[in-house]
């Protein structure tokens, strides 16, 4: 598997290289697209973030969870509040509020759900996420006027002087906040914790007789991963224009997870490739085959499972391995 | 871990050629393209192609072809679902590059869609009534007319009939509330009272709760948010035994026949307000109804009488510009319209809000044909907010 | 009173739809320990089905049941044998695989059917209503409700006094030692499936009456079915059958009492049973 193949120091400038030439690539990809093009690759970012963050707690620690879209949610909605009630347009206040609310939202469904384990968990966090959504229907203070949900919301103001953003300043702008929690996110899972969680996943019980508190890990996994998909839901807020009660309840939370299943669970990358197919295949689907679109999506759910198990991007992984080994590209 | 990031790479270059779709096609391209969000999936799937016909028909009288220019159409599918049709609206202006856009139909996809279209300048029409915030934007062709417009007449024609009390019951979510507030302030305007309001959320199944807790009246009042909703309350109000008439909105004449059909016997006599019904004794209907029947296999009804006048009338626009379809050109002449529709005469006010004669009918039968027959005409109903 | 009986006969009569909905993926659930998204498009598919049957081919509503309840379970059994028995205990694997069908059958049901959502029915002689303390009271809806006890009594027994459901209560126990004893756990399991995708199909001709036939139901369903089982518990028919009837009466006094805070009453109770019982009304503890 992936996850375990942890190189030595002297590789490392080596493994840093690739990463390097992929950032690179995002960031000059935007010159070649329409806006369109770059539209759509801010959204394949924001998304490719929301299942990185979901598969810390699903992937990594083995918690399979329903309810993910209201942490997603929860972000979106402090900076539609924010602008809504308070006209605040600044990045640098929206986003560390929307990050606070987010983890402040994991933190109490973390508290409930984490009583229990396996199906249950995700009955319980499904069972949250709709409350958050019907709470969202319900409350006239969180809706704007002549609709459910909050319209009206731009594109965020940073506070330099004579610079507002654009589609492709934002792309950027969505690509950086994409790239720092990257790094943090590899950070944590390769870390003495996120290797805890690993052995969480695999062995439950063991973990606790060697003497991890494993409750607190997974609760901490929960809320970290619960803030990353927070930046998610700034990040989308400011991309979508308006936010819903969709946005918190099972419609949105079957997306990171069906990202990270495609992907590659478990895998640091994976669900960014998740990301990529879904998104990609649903747009383009959707615009060759209006009517039809839904069938080649689920059917491609179906083949994932029968003929690439692990995720389209350990399949690819795989396969490349291969050729690679047949031709001697790479290195042992 | 090197490799994922190569194949990653590869993956993105692959399908990159149709991000490049847009590009480039900006000066070359002279058609004048239209772009259409319409529901082709999800609840109300049914819907999307029943306007697409409405359209198709309008733009194959014309052969595709207005001032010179021709005409291409783009359909695209919003699944009943706002977020999916913003997506679709950013895809029709950043890569089509299209300056007139038909639908989405929800009030909720009309909000969502709103502030990014009045941005980019795009003529926006909307497929069935739109909220009055929606003319703040200037760039919304809203037809037949505003949530509360289309209902008014609803609540004249309750007092009309004598009544002197009323329930109203609708959905609970915006555009339920414009249906309602229509029939209320018309019913209240002409001095009816209402006694009992009732609101049931979207997507309510189970209405026995809702009509087992009716107090007294003359007449209720209701709005249901779509056929399948609609098919329920009605036959959940028979199966309840309630006696107190029933006056609707939106879903009587404009009901496909497939669903009119179903109703059954006991219906006949359901008055409700339509904006259009298939046997309306107009040459202009006749002949439309022959055409469209002939073109697409089945008899059309209200939505395709939607699209096609909202068609129309771009069309009458477009042709009043010369072919230039520019936003500045194109939103003046709009307001001038004045044509026939098969629907009836048609007009635009000031605010971009469509002037078209609004109808009370009654469910008949003929043989075994169940058709909406006209028992009165309401001209040019307007927005009693607008008029002020 | 005639309030209160008239609105406890409505949400008994819906919590047996609910019931009905639930108790296969329930039990699908705590048996194989599959995770079956795709319950909701059962239903769909049998609720289309049996409408064809019942309605548009104008033969009996039972006639319309069987062949709802039949082709829901074919394809649910297609579902298990073609690709679902290759995935036991990969919850993983089967969450993305049933959702997929949640997605085909849905476009499917769009293909075959139409988009056009059908009308609510119901047998002739179900038509009409009783007089019931002064009342009217549909008539199909008592029969929702007798037809809702007499599935649940038939699926208990199964459940607890035949030996089918005894080798299905030791797998869920101990799939090797029961395997071990020579007892064909995946011819078990197969019936199983079946039996419960049957149930969901047939309980879309029945819910006909009050959910309509719509090509979105298997997610609406779905919804639903998620709802009962966290308050009944996974894995026993009485808890289905307790959860539908909470949720089912609950729904009807909250829309009856407090009409704009309808939805919010159902997940309000949801969550209060989790707090006080996170397994469930009826679950078994962890």
């Amino acid at each position: 598997m992936v996850v375990a193949n942890r190189r030595t120091d002297k590789n490392s400038i080596m493994t840093t290289v690739p990463y390097l030439a992929g950032a690179l690539i995002l960031a000059i990809i935007p010159l070649f697209l329409s806006r369109y093009g770059q539209g759509l690759m801010t959204r394949f970012l924001i998304f490719a973030l929301f299942a990185m963050s979901y598969n810390v707690v699903f992937g990594y620690a083995g918690l399979l969870s329903l309810g993910h879209a209201a942490f997603f949610g929860a972000g979106g909605y402090a900076v539609a509040l924010l602008k809504l009630h308070y006209n605040v347009d600044l990045f640098w206040i929206t986003a560390p509020f929307g990050l606070l609310l987010a983890t402040f939202v994991a933190a109490l469904f973390g508290i409930v759900a984490l009583r229990v384990t396996g199906i249950y968990f995700l009955l319980v966090t499904f069972a949250l996420g709709q409350m958050l959504y019907s709470l969202a229907w319900n409350v006239k203070w969180l809706s704007s006027k002549g609709m459910q949900g909050i319209t009206g919301i731009n594109l965020p103001d940073l506070g330099i002087p004579g610079f507002s953003l654009d589609t492709t300043s934002f792309y950027y702008m969505v690509l950086i906040c994409f790239i720092i929690s990257c790094i943090l996110l590899y950070r944590l899972v390769r870390s003495p914790f996120g290797l805890a969680l690993v052995g969480i996943r695999e062995d439950e019980s063991r973990m606790e007789a060697v003497g991890y508190n494993v409750w607190l890990y997974k609760y901490t996994a929960l809320v970290i991963s619960g803030a990353f998909a927070g930046i998610a839901g700034v990040l989308f807020a400011y991309y979508n224009f308006f936010v819903s009660p969709n946005h918190l309840g099972i419609a949105t939370s079957f997306l990171p997870m069906v990202m990270a299943i495609m992907g590659g669970l478990g895998t640091f990358l994976g669900p960014v490739i998740g990301a990529a197919v879904f998104i990609f295949v649903e747009t383009f689907a959707s615009i060759f085959l209006p009517q039809r679109w839904p069938l080649i999506l689920g059917g491609l759910f179906v083949l994932t499972i029968m003929f690439a198990r692990e995720g389209i991007g350990v399949y690819l992984w795989k396969i490349w391995e291969k050729v690679s080994h047949r031709y001697g590209i790479v290195e042992g | 871990m090197k490799k994922f990031v190569i194949l990653f790479l590869a993956v993105g270059l692959l399908v990159s050629p149709v991000f490049f779709g847009g590009v480039g096609t900006a000066h070359a391209a002279k058609t004048i393209k239209i772009g259409s969000i319409l529901n082709l999936t999800g609840p109300i799937a049914f819907i999307g192609p029943l306007f697409k016909n409405g359209i198709v028909m309008a733009l194959e009288e014309v052969n595709y072809t207005v001032g010179g220019r021709k005409i291409e159409l783009i359909p695209e599918d919003a699944a009943a679902d706002m977020n999916v049709a913003l997506e679709k609206a950013k895809k029709l202006v950043e890569r089509d590059e299209v300056n007139i856009i038909l639908g989405p139909l929800m009030g909720d996809a009309h909000m969502a869609i709103a502030p990014y279209l009045a941005n980019k300048k795009v003529l926006t029409a909307s497929f069935y009534c739109g909220d009055i915030e929606l003319t703040k934007y200037k760039n919304w062709f809203i037809y037949p007319t505003t949530l509360v417009g289309l209902t008014a007449p609803v609540g004249y024609y309750a007092a009309e009939l004598g009544h002197k009390t009323m329930i109203t019951a609708g959905t609970d979510y915006a555009g339920g509330h414009g249906f309602i507030k229509g029939i209320k302030m018309a019913f209240e305007e002409k001095g009816g009272k209402i006694v009992q309001e009732v609101w049931w959320p979207v997507g309510n199944k189970d209405f026995g709760p809702y009509l087992t807790s009716l107090k007294k009246a003359d007449t209720i009042g209701y709005f249901v948010e779509g056929p399948s909703a609609a098919q329920l309350f009605l036959s959940q109000y028979r199966d309840f035994g309630i006696k107190i008439p029933l006056l609707g909105t939106t879903l009587a004449a404009d009901m496909p026949q497939q669903i009119t059909s179903q109703l059954g016997d006991w219906v006949l006599g359901l008055k409700g307000q339509a904006l259009y019904m298939a046997d309306m004794d107009t040459a202009i209907n006749k002949t439309w109804v022959k055409k469209m029947t002939k073109r697409f296999g089945q008899a059309p009804g209200g939505l395709e009488a939607n699209s096609y006048a909202i068609t129309k009338t771009i069309l009458a626009a477009l042709k009043a510009t010369g072919g230039d379809d520019s936003f500045d050109k194109l939103w003046p002449a709009l307001l001038k319209v004045k044509i026939d529709t098969p629907q009836g005469p048609l007009a635009v006010s000031p605010e971009g809000v469509a002037l078209v004669n609004n109808y009370i009918v009654e469910l008949k039968k003929k043989g075994d044909q169940y058709y909406w027959d006209p028992i009165k005409t309401y001209k040019a109903v307007e927005d009693p907010r607008l008029k002020k | 009173m005639s309030w209160f009986v008239i609105n406890l006969l409505n949400g008994v009569s819906y919590g047996m739809v609910l019931f009905l909905i639930a108790s296969g993926m329930s039990i699908v659930l705590g048996a194989m320990g599959i995770t079956n998204l795709a319950h909701g498009a059962f239903y769909m598919v049998g609720a289309f089905v049996g409408w064809t049957v019942a309605v548009k081919l104008g033969a009996t509503l039972g006639l319309g049941i069987l062949a709802g309840g039949l082709a829901a379970g074919l394809v649910g059994l297609a579902m298990e044998r073609g690709l679902l028995r290759h995935l036991y205990k990969q919850p993983n694997e089967q969450v993305l695989l049933t959702f997929g069908f949640v997605y085909i059958l849905s476009n499917v049901c769009l293909w075959v059917w139409g988009g056009w959502p059908r009308m609510p029915f119901t047998a002739k002689f179900l038509t009409g209503s009783f007089e019931i303390m002064g009342r009217a009271y549909p008539k199909a809806r008592i029969a929702i409700i007798l037809f809702g006890l007499i599935l649940g009594v038939g699926l208990w027994w199964l459940q607890d006094r035949t030996r089918m459901g005894a080798i299905v209560r030791a797998g869920m126990d101990d799939k090797e030692t029961t395997m071990g004893l020579g007892i064909n756990l995946e011819l078990a399991f197969a019936v199983i499936f079946f039996i419960s995708s049957f149930i969901a199909g047939a309980a879309g001709v029945i819910g006909a009456q009050l959910l309509g036939v719509r090509t979105d139901l298997g997610m609406e369903v779905l919804l639903l079915a998620l709802i009962v089982i966290i308050v009944g518990g996974v894995g026993s028919i009485q808890g289905a059958l307790l959860g539908g009837i909470l949720i089912g009466v609950i729904d009807a006094f909250g829309k009856a009492l407090f009409p704009q805070m309808a939805m919010f009453t159902m997940y309000l109770t949801m969550i209060i049973v989790l707090i006080v019982r996170p397994t469930g009304l009826l679950g078994r503890k962890i």
